[in-house]
């Protein structure tokens, strides 16, 4: 065998020179290497987190096919006439009583959760009845509930999981009433429209409200009410947003209400 | 540069001839198989040289990483190697005693099937025992000694008549 040694000795050749260039490229190479498996470890967790989280999302039991809230569709609140009082100088209307979304102790049931804000696309099918919007939360459909509009998503399954009225939007149409110092609005007796609005829907003016809830308290910063004066016309359109999981900013709903307008 | 880097082209600089050498042995004299074979153990070396240095030791990690790239290559049915051309990209023969017996014995450790080949080298150019050669490629002490008595009785038959023939013509 001491044979076989050196003939693989004398096989294996001389041990070459090593040069600085060659020790360079020895260092170059696993240093690229080496980046290229910090990317690889980086992008994979990466693409593991999102697929847990995309796994989990799926899993839970409030989840929509479009990503956003599941509302479900348990009585939302139509447009409820106000009732007209008599006074001796002018007719005055009371505030006009929309049903509050409830509280925890008065419907146990959890709301949805918060989801990404379904954005808004172009709406081409009009909405029934007077009243129809350029845009629309994306995914969502309309119903007609009286004179108004409901939106709501329509891939919701088991809606009655969740609590009422936090997973609706409603429009409504709306006339301006007569109140000390001018034309006001339904929900406000005692200040003209012209205290009232501080907001823009487009080119139109626009009040906003928070919606109070049962007890009267303005828990959800979220449900929000706009009501938008149509030009200079006393029409109104009101959007009022249950769906407090759309999670939308104030700047959200004027986009979409300011995209609203009678037929 | 960092430590770890200077630690690196420290033991590239003492190591990098030998480790050349062992795999020209196993690429049977492709001295750019064995260019590569080397390129892919030091780049895994500097990879885990944290976990190397502190665990295994470099050397005994870079010779498992020869062997197993080796293996690795010759076991694919498909292996990535360049084609040939007309002409040749390094005319001059690689200096040594004599290049007739150094091809022939290239050309025996070739024919072996890749494990004795592997087994050959470890075991007579590195001088690894059989507890040491069967650690490195993965396998018990019986497969190295099997393995070992097949690839001498292999490289017997392939070399005695070749070398006895140079032999007389000397």
């Amino acid at each position: 065998m001491t044979d076989l040694k050196e003939l693989l000795d004398d096989a294996a050749g001389p041990e070459p020179v090593v040069t600085a260039l060659d020790l360079s490229a020895d260092l170059d190479r696993p240093h690229r290497a080496h980046r290229r498996r910090c990317t690889t470890s980086i992008a994979t967790a990466a693409v593991a987190t999102a697929l847990v989280v995309g796994v989990g999302w799926s899993v839970l039991p409030s989840g929509t096919t479009n990503g956003a809230p599941n509302p479900a569709g348990q009585g939302t609140p139509a447009a409820i006439p106000s009732k007209i009082v008599k006074t001796g100088k002018d007719y005055v209307r009371t505030p006009t009583k929309r049903p509050a979304p409830p509280t925890e102790r008065d419907d146990p049931r959890p709301p949805p959760p918060v989801f990404t804000p379904v954005p808004l696309v172009a709406n081409h099918t009009p909405f029934p009845g007077t009243i129809t919007c350029d845009q629309i939360p994306k995914g969502w459909a309309v119903r007609s509930i009286g004179a108004a509009l409901e939106l709501y998503d329509p891939k919701l399954t088991n809606p009655g999981q969740y609590r009422a009225l936090t997973y609706t939007l409603v429009l409504r149409p709306s006339e301006m009433l007569p109140r000390p110092g001018g034309l006001g609005i339904d929900r406000v007796v005692d200040e003209s429209w012209a205290r009232l609005k501080s907001w823009h829907a487009g080119k139109n003016e626009a009040a906003l409200f928070v919606i109070p809830d049962s007890e009267g308290k303005t828990s959800n910063p979220f449900q929000e009410e706009l009501y938008v004066r149509q030009g200079e016309t006393t029409h109104m359109i009101v959007a009022t947003n249950y769906a407090w999981n759309l999670a939308w900013h104030p700047d959200s709903l004027r986009q979409f209400a300011a995209s609203c307008h009678y037929k | 540069m960092s430590d770890r880097d200077a630690e690196f082209l420290e033991y590239v600089a003492a190591h990098r001839g030998r480790m050349l050498r062992m795999a020209r042995l196993l690429a049977s004299g492709d001295a750019h198989w064995a260019e590569d074979l080397v390129q892919v153990a030091l780049t895994k070396l500097y990879v885990h040289w944290a976990k190397v240095r502190r665990e295994d030791g470099a050397a005994r990690y870079a010779d498992r990483i020869l062997v197993n790239a080796f293996l690795d290559e010759r076991r694919r049915m498909w292996r990535h190697r360049e084609s040939t051309t007309e002409q040749l990209d390094d005319p001059e023969p690689t200096p040594g005693p004599d290049p007739a017996v150094r091809l022939t014995v290239l050309d025996a450790l070739a024919k072996l099937p890749r494990r004795q080949h592997a087994v050959v080298v470890l075991r007579y150019f590195r001088d690894f025992d059989v507890q040491t050669t069967a650690e490195l490629m993965g396998c018990s002490e019986g497969t190295v000694k099997s393995q070992t008595s097949r690839a001498l009785a292999t490289m017997r038959d392939l070399l005695h008549e070749p070398l006895e023939t140079l032999e007389s013509l000397r």
